[in-house]
């Protein structure tokens, strides 16, 4: 009885092993020859793959080197206030569409507040948001309250450009500018191609 | 020469067995590949069972409504525009267009003509007249052409239907009756080369079928592992739900068909074992 016990533990396992080696073959082959293949299709998946962490991430600012830690994409990280016209809306990392019925984006190709470069700032013309831009004159204040500090630009000029372009809001390292802009005309009805863009630089 | 034939009939098995796995693998992954993602029928079931319309519908008001802002007019404009039914009906056309290489256009006549009416009723309210339409007229082909993008994602749409879906269906069905010989010929080949130890036919199958079935499972749960599907974001939130049920549907159906193989195959292995034992006591 033991003995043909042991010859069925015996051939099963002999199977099994035997299994195993072939699972092994298979994936070394699988390595040898697509391993490459397989990680670029794995990189592509997680490429749109997208962690949502609702969790508020603390802001760490380096006054040497900028923002060590960035926040998520589409959270609120700052307020922006011009006293002048009464705006005080919340600022948000992004530029999506929900971004902006929420409050004031920042392009998330621009630099931050502190970081000495181009910061880009935008909103829609709406009555909560920026309809009395054309109020604003050189001299006025925009502060920029953020969770790692306070920053106070002073406007030094204005412009109204077309929606395409791109170059009258550059993007530059060496001097810390806050451009922001909404559409134009302010009480227009309907699709506007056209943007008012406030150019301001900081003040301290 | 005995020796001789011997190695050479285990060489046989070998190869043969190789081929079986191999058609084995490549039939579960046509099997699975034929009745979800090439399959219309399926993609529409799990639209329905994900809420994709309703979820499409929010979507598509969420992104109009982006446009309210700086444009002057009131969020009451896009009442009643559009339909749950209006958009089930036109997801449906993109559908067959894709899977059945059709090329139905969208109407959004309906759509503009509600738009219109609607702000024609919010100026009036407002008193408002308009010497100069062309911002207002470009404004609504935004609002249409969210619609259209929203509902067919026309630029990848279009490089599906370069694919040609019906060439890799009817590829697929070749592909399938090849690997179904590719299973048949090994096994005859294994039975014919142990006709005199018929008792070793099922547990040399078995072993590449239990090597299938890990195979499976290995592949599946490296794929689990390796990406996170969870949190796979394509198009917008309603797509990219149903893309992730999907995903998690395929994968756990390879899992399934993996553990149905080792265990069936490990099962045939000791029944057989136990009955060669009795036999040859």
């Amino acid at each position: 009885m033991l003995n043909k016990l042991t010859k069925i533990i015996k051939t099963t396992i002999l199977s099994v092993i035997v299994a195993f080696l072939l699972v092994c073959i298979f994936f070394i082959g699988v390595k040898i020859f697509l391993g490459q293949q397989i990680e670029d299709i794995i990189t592509l998946a997680n490429y749109i793959t997208l962690e949502k962490n609702n969790n508020i991430k603390e802001l760490v600012f380096n006054p040497d080197t900028g923002l060590i830690s960035y926040p998520e994409y589409e959270t609120k990280y700052g307020k922006i206030k011009i006293n002048k016209i009464n705006v005080d809306l919340p600022v948000y990392y992004g530029d999506t569409m929900d971004v902006l019925k929420k409050g004031v984006g920042h392009s998330s190709g621009s630099y931050f507040p502190g970081e000495g470069g181009s910061i880009i700032y935008m909103g829609h013309n709406s009555k909560k948001a920026f309809r009395n831009f054309s109020k604003l004159e050189r001299g006025d204040k925009i502060e920029v309250e953020t969770t790692y500090g306070k920053f106070t630009y002073k406007i030094y000029d204005m412009k109204i450009i077309s929606e395409t372009d791109f170059d009258k809001l550059p993007i530059q390292k060496n001097k810390e500018i806050l451009m922001v802009y909404t559409c134009y005309p302010f009480k227009n009805i309907g699709y506007t191609t056209k943007r008012y863009v406030v150019y301001a630089e900081l003040e301290k | 020469m005995e020796y001789i034939k011997s190695i050479m009939k285990i060489i046989i098995i070998v190869i043969s067995g190789i081929i079986l796995l191999g058609s084995l693998l490549g039939e579960v992954f046509i099997y699975e590949f034929s009745t979800t993602v090439l399959s219309k029928r399926y993609i529409l079931e799990k639209f329905d069972e994900n809420n994709y319309y309703d979820n499409l519908y929010s979507n598509i008001v969420n992104e109009m409504e982006g446009y309210i802002g700086p444009s002057g007019l009131d969020e009451n404009i896009f009442d009643n525009i559009i339909t749950k039914e209006k958009i089930e009906q036109d997801v449906n056309i993109v559908v067959s267009n894709i899977y059945e290489s059709k090329n139905a256009d969208i109407d959004t006549k309906i759509i503009r003509q509600k738009l219109d009416e609607n702000i024609n009723n919010y100026l009036k309210k407002e008193n408002l007249k308009l010497e100069d339409t062309s911002s207002l007229d470009e404004f609504k082909d935004q609002i249409i052409d969210v619609y259209k993008t929203e509902v067919s994602y026309n630029t990848y749409t279009k490089y599906i239907k370069n694919i040609n879906l019906n060439k890799i269906v009817k590829l697929f069905k070749i592909a399938k009756k090849v690997f179904l010989i590719g299973i048949i010929i090994p096994i005859v080949i294994i039975v014919l080369l142990n006709t005199k130890k018929i008792e070793k036919v099922i547990p040399e199958i078995m072993t590449f079928i239990l090597a299938c079935g890990t195979i499976l499972i290995v592949i599946s749960k490296y794929i689990t592992m390796r990406v996170n599907i969870e949190a796979i974001t394509f198009l917008n939130t309603a797509f990219s739900i149903v893309i992730r049920d999907i995903a998690i549907t395929v994968l756990n159906d390879v899992l399934s068909i993996g553990i149905v193989f080792v265990a069936f195959s490990i099962l045939l292995i000791i029944i057989n074992n136990i009955v060669d034992a009795i036999k040859y006591t």
